[in-house]
């Protein structure tokens, strides 16, 4: 049994050696951060959680590569990101968005002063346009502005020019700003 | 009026990433444009937006089930592929299996060694030996003698003749012969086979080869002495020819052959 407390190098250094139980520790501790980024990626709850599964899978296959001077948090984030492009690439293509639109309609329109406080609105409304926008453009947000990863960064895990990051991050950012507004009840 | 900066500018400038020529441009820009002003702080809100944008609680399946479904394949993997994390364990485990394989090869086919030599030490003990050479498919008379040297008890004699040549004197060794750890049988026809008929062997040196238990030429020694070293020359060309294997009582041997052009002895001796 291990000590939650041990720090991400210990736990991997054991992982390395053969060690697998050694793994569960990470699994605990970086389990809820991947869902977010991943769930702000793919917006559905089931994919996500599979998503965060199948990251911690491969990051376990390729434990052996990776450099324990490094972050390990960076490291997998990486993967189930990576992971997450390829998905919404091949899986999700054409597919419809979030029922979530409809769902933001309905409650809106009721205009439930209690039920819908300002800041509540302006997060579903948030949510919505985000849920309409369309996946590249999401992926791109989400790696910059939750992420914070840089250009350079976002470049390499999209495969794009740094050029083209700097053009998709705006146009992503007009277009989310554009739904924002029509959303505006 | 129109406003001509790029809405990549405007972006790139929000994410710091603007080199120092651009950044002067739109630094320049704002300070006297309201409307890009104007647009760049929604921008930003529009982050902080993004930022505290509502997630999903994830399933109870997931937030309970999730560490118990990884761990459960990782152990399913980890059972099947015990060599991915222990750089030791795949050659500690190739030797533990060489030597399994090292110790069930019946005696009779482990190769024998140049360094059987000692049975060759002296010439009483090959006048003595009893020749029965196997049977050949093209005869050729040899005119030199010949002899087949066959081990009878490998528990007295293993590791056999390199310890046998280091702790005994060839006298010593001659005896142990003699007294019956090795049985002579007859082989006066062994040397008549069509590949020795091509090899040309110099008079002045002592040449040897390995016949394996299917009667192919493994390997050979030549040299001017009574030890041998190995002659890759002589032995590439000899290397695979065919010979009738050799059959001590009823099993193939293999056979270790000395071709010299000796005056007096042409002999080989086989292990079983």
């Amino acid at each position: 049994m291990y000590n939650s407390i041990e720090s991400d190098e210990v736990l991997i250094a054991r992982v390395k050696k053969g060690d697998c139980e050694a793994f569960n520790p990470l699994v605990e501790r970086y389990k809820m951060p991947l869902y977010k980024i991943l769930y702000r990626m793919v917006r559905n709850r089931d994919d996500t959680e599979d998503l965060v599964e199948e990251a911690f899978i491969k990051a376990y296959r390729a434990i052996s590569r990776f450099d324990i001077k490094r972050s390990f948090y960076a490291w997998i984030c990486r993967i189930a990101v990576n992971n997450a492009i390829n998905y919404i690439k091949k899986e999700r293509r054409g597919q419809v968005q979030s029922i979530g639109v409809v769902e933001y309609r309905l409650t809106a329109k009721k205009g439930n002063p209690v039920a819908m406080t300002r800041e509540k609105m302006l997060k579903e409304r948030i949510n919505v346009a985000l849920a309409k926008l369309p996946d590249e453009f999401r992926m791109i947000l989400v790696l910059k502005v939750d992420e914070e990863y840089s250009y350079e960064e976002i470049s390499n895990i999209l495969k794009i020019p740094k050029g083209t990051v700097m053009s998709r991050l705006a146009r992503a950012r007009q277009k989310l700003k554009k739904l924002f507004d029509e959303l505006e009840v | 009026m129109k406003c001509d900066l790029p809405r990549e500018l405007l972006s790139g400038y929000l994410d710091e990433e603007l080199n120092e020529e651009q950044l002067d441009w739109v630094k320049k820009h704002l300070a006297q444009c309201d409307a890009c002003r104007k647009e760049l702080e929604e921008l930003k809100k529009l982050d902080e937006h993004l930022r505290s944008a509502a997630i999903e609680e994830p399933s109870r399946e997931f937030v309970f089930k999730l560490n118990r479904q990884v761990m459960e394949k990782i152990r399913k993997r980890s059972r099947f592929s015990i060599f991915r994390f222990s750089p030791i364990f795949v050659p500690v485990a190739v030797a533990v299996l060489v030597l399994i394989v090292l110790i069930n090869i019946p005696e009779s086919s482990k190769p024998v060694d140049l360094d059987h030599r000692v049975l060759y030490s002296e010439s009483e003990v090959r006048k003595d030996i009893d020749v029965k050479l196997p049977e050949v498919s093209t005869a050729r008379k040899m005119p030199l003698e010949k002899g087949i040297a066959v081990k009878k008890d490998k528990s007295v004699v293993a590791p056999s003749a390199p310890i046998v040549a280091k702790s005994k004197s060839y006298r010593a060794a001659e005896q142990e012969v003699a007294g019956g750890v090795y049985d002579r049988i007859d082989a006066d026809e062994f040397m008549k086979t069509a590949s020795f008929e091509q090899i040309e062997i110099p008079d002045d040196r002592v040449v040897r080869a390995i016949i394996d238990t299917h009667g192919v030429v493994v390997r050979v020694a030549t040299g001017n002495t009574i030890i041998p070293e190995r002659d890759t020359m002589l032995e590439n060309r000899l290397q695979g020819q065919q010979l009738k294997p050799a059959m001590v009582s009823g099993k193939k041997a293999q056979i270790y052959v000395d071709l010299t052009r000796m005056k007096e002895t042409k002999e080989c001796t086989t292990q079983q």
